[in-house]
C-alpha cells in the first residue's frame, strides 16, 4: 500500500487517474441510479460504443486537416450525444422499433470508429485503449475536462431531480403537469452520454459502461429510494475507482479490468442476500 | 362540464370514435363504459387533450382539452407501473404539484397540499412507504391523491379497480364514493359495483357513444358487451335515433 501512495505523489499518471476516478464516482453513481432505474442501460451501451465512431472521427479529420482542438474526447462527446438524441427521439417519435435502432447505432459507431482510425495519417492509434482503457494516456487536461463535465452534470440533476424523477416514474403524467416530458428524457440521454465520456480515456467504452450500471444495479437491490441508491452508488464507485487502482497496481494487472471485475463480484455476491421486500 | 359535438378520430384508416355527441353537466358523475378497443381510452386521451380530434369538437370545462389540463386530475392505472421503481407515495403525489416546480425541491405549501391529498385518501400514515411495497388498492389510492393534489375540477380515471381483488376494492369505492360529493368525476370502468357507487349515468363507448341512465338493465348490459348484440344495439339506435350517435335508454 505504501508502494501506491508514494506512486500517486511521485507519478502523475497514477495521480491524475485517482483524481479522474474519484472525480468520476459522483457522476457515475448519480447517473447511472437514474440509468438503472428507468431500465435504459441497453441505450447506455449504444451510446457508450458509438462513441468510438466519435473518437475515429476525430483522429481522422484532426490529422488528416490538421485540426488541434479537435481532440478524440471531444469527437467522442460529439458522437455519444448525437446518438443521444437519435435513439431519445425514436424513442419518443419514431414507429420504427427502438432496439432495432438501438444496435443499429451500436454496430455503426464502431464499425465508422474502425475504419476512420484506418484511414487516419501517420500512427495509428491504439484502439484498445479506448474499448479497454488505459491509465497510463491520462494527462492533466483529462482531469480537468472529467471535473468540469462531472460538475455540470451534478448541478443539472440537483436543479431537475424532482422533475427527472417524475418524467422517469410516469412520463405522460408529468406532460399533463406542463413538464416537457421529451425534453427531460433527452436530458437524462445527455447526461448519460457526457458520463460515459468522462470515463473513456481510464477505464475504456467497455468498462464506462460496466462502471455506470453495475454500482447502481448493486444499490437499487438494498433500497427503494432514489436519492438512497444514489448515494451508495457514490460510495461503491469511490471504492471500486480507489482501491481497484492501488490492488492492481500493487498486483500490477490492468486496472479497467480489475476495477469491472470487483464491481460485478459485489453485484453478484448481492444476489446471495434477499433483496429487501419489494 | 365536458361535451363533445361530432368528434371523430382516427389513428391510421379506421374511425376508433364516429360522430360523438355527448354532453356532461355540472355536478354530474359519470362511468364510461364499453368493449375492449372500443374506444374509452381513446376518448380519456381525447379529453385530456394527449390527441387532437381528427374532426370536430371536445370541450372540457369550457375549453379546449389543453387550456382545461390544469383543472383536470388523471388517474392512470396503477398496474401500469414499474413496481420496481424507486419511490415513496409522497413523492408521487408530490407529481401533482409538478406545475409549481421550477428547480430544486417542492415547497413547504406543495408538502402540505400533498399530505392533505394523501389524507384524503385515507394513505397519510404510509406517505413515507416505498411505493412497491403497497398493496394494488393502496397504489390505487396514491395515484388517486396525486390527482386531488392538482386541486382538479373534474378527476378522470381509468379503470381504477382494474386487477384489485374485492376485499381491497371495497376501500376503493369508499373513497371514490365520497370524492363524488366533492368534484365531478368521470371514469372509465367494467366494473358494475363502481358503476352503482360512483356514476349518475352511464356513457357507453363503442366507436359511437350511446348515454344510459342507472339503473343499468340486464338486457341493457347484455346489449353493451355481447359481440353479436352489439352490433345490433347499434343498429337499433342508429335507427330509432335517425342515425344520431347519442341515445337515452329506459
Amino acid at each position: 500500500m505504501t508502494e501506491f501512495i508514494e506512486a500517486v505523489q511521485t507519478i502523475p499518471l497514477i495521480r491524475y487517474s485517482l483524481l479522474a476516478g474519484i472525480v468520476s464516482a459522483f457522476t457515475f453513481g448519480t447517473v447511472g441510479s437514474f440509468v438503472v432505474t428507468r431500465r435504459i442501460s441497453y441505450i447506455a451501451a449504444a451510446i457508450a460504443h458509438s462513441m468510438l465512431g466519435g473518437i475515429g472521427a476525430a483522429f481522422y479529420f484532426g490529422r488528416s486537416y490538421d485540426i488541434a482542438w479537435l481532440t478524440p474526447m471531444l469527437g467522442g462527446l460529439i458522437a455519444a450525444l448525437l446518438s443521444a438524441a437519435i435513439i431519445g427521439w425514436v424513442s419518443l417519435k419514431a414507429s420504427e422499433r427502438e432496439d432495432t435502432i438501438i444496435s443499429a447505432i451500436w454496430a455503426f459507431g464502431m464499425a465508422a470508429g474502425i475504419l476512420f482510425i484506418h484511414y487516419t495519417p501517420g500512427q495509428k492509434p491504439n484502439l484498445e485503449s479506448y474499448i479497454f482503457g488505459n491509465i497510463l494516456v491520462t494527462s492533466g487536461s483529462d482531469v480537468t475536462a472529467t471535473f468540469a463535465l462531472g460538475l455540470l452534470v451534478l448541478i443539472l440533476v440537483a436543479l431537475f431531480y424532482h422533475k427527472l424523477v417524475a418524467v422517469c416514474f410516469d412520463e405522460e403524467f408529468a406532460r399533463l403537469r406542463g413538464i416537457n416530458s421529451g425534453a427531460y428524457f433527452l436530458l437524462i440521454l445527455a447526461l448519460t452520454a457526457i458520463s460515459m465520456v468522462l470515463m473513456v480515456r481510464v477505464a475504456g467504452i467497455i468498462l464506462s459502461l460496466a462502471l455506470l450500471i453495475l454500482p447502481a444495479a448493486t444499490a437499487s437491490r438494498f433500497s427503494r429510494q432514489l436519492w438512497v441508491i444514489i448515494l451508495v452508488s457514490i460510495t461503491l464507485t469511490l471504492i471500486y475507482n480507489t482501491c481497484g487502482l492501488a490492488m492492481s497496481f500493487q498486483l500490477n494487472v490492468p486496472t479497467g479490468p480489475f476495477i469491472v471485475l470487483c464491481a460485478a463480484a459485489v453485484y453478484g455476491i448481492s444476489f446471495l442476500i434477499k433483496r429487501k421486500r419489494a | 362540464m365536458a361535451s363533445a359535438h361530432d368528434l371523430c378520430f382516427r389513428y391510421q384508416k379506421p374511425l376508433v370514435l364516429e360522430n360523438v355527441n355527448f354532453q356532461i353537466h355540472d355536478g354530474e358523475s359519470l362511468c364510461v363504459i364499453g368493449p375492449n378497443g372500443g374506444g374509452k381510452s381513446t376518448l380519456l386521451k381525447l379529453m385530456l387533450g394527449l390527441l387532437e380530434p381528427t374532426q370536430g369538437e371536445l370541450n372540457i370545462l369550457g375549453k379546449a382539452p389543453l387550456k382545461a389540463r390544469p383543472e383536470v386530475g388523471y388517474v392512470p392505472q396503477a398496474m401500469r407501473f414499474d413496481p420496481l421503481y424507486p419511490i415513496s407515495a409522497l413523492d408521487i403525489v408530490l407529481m401533482g404539484r409538478l406545475d409549481q416546480l421550477k428547480v430544486g425541491h417542492y415547497s413547504r405549501a406543495c408538502r402540505e397540499v400533498a399530505m392533505t391529498a394523501l389524507e384524503e385518501v385515507s394513505l397519510a400514515d404510509l406517505a413515507k412507504r416505498p411505493f412497491s411495497d403497497l398493496s394494488g388498492g393502496q397504489r390505487q389510492r396514491v395515484l388517486i391523491a396525486r390527482a386531488l393534489a392538482c386541486a382538479p375540477k373534474l378527476l378522470l380515471l381509468d379503470e381504477p379497480t382494474a386487477n384489485i381483488d374485492l376485499s381491497i376494492e371495497e376501500k376503493l369505492l369508499d373513497t371514490l364514493a365520497q370524492l363524488k360529493e366533492k368534484i365531478a368525476i368521470l371514469l372509465v370502468t367494467h366494473d358494475l359495483d363502481l358503476i352503482a357507487a360512483v356514476g349518475d349515468s352511464v356513457l357507453c363507448v363503442n366507436r359511437r357513444v350511446h348515454r344510459h341512465t342507472l339503473p343499468l338493465s340486464g338486457e341493457v348490459i347484455k346489449e353493451i358487451y355481447s359481440g353479436a348484440q352489439r352490433i345490433e344495439h347499434d343498429r337499433q339506435t342508429r335507427h330509432s335515433q335517425g342515425d344520431h350517435s347519442a341515445c337515452q335508454h329506459d
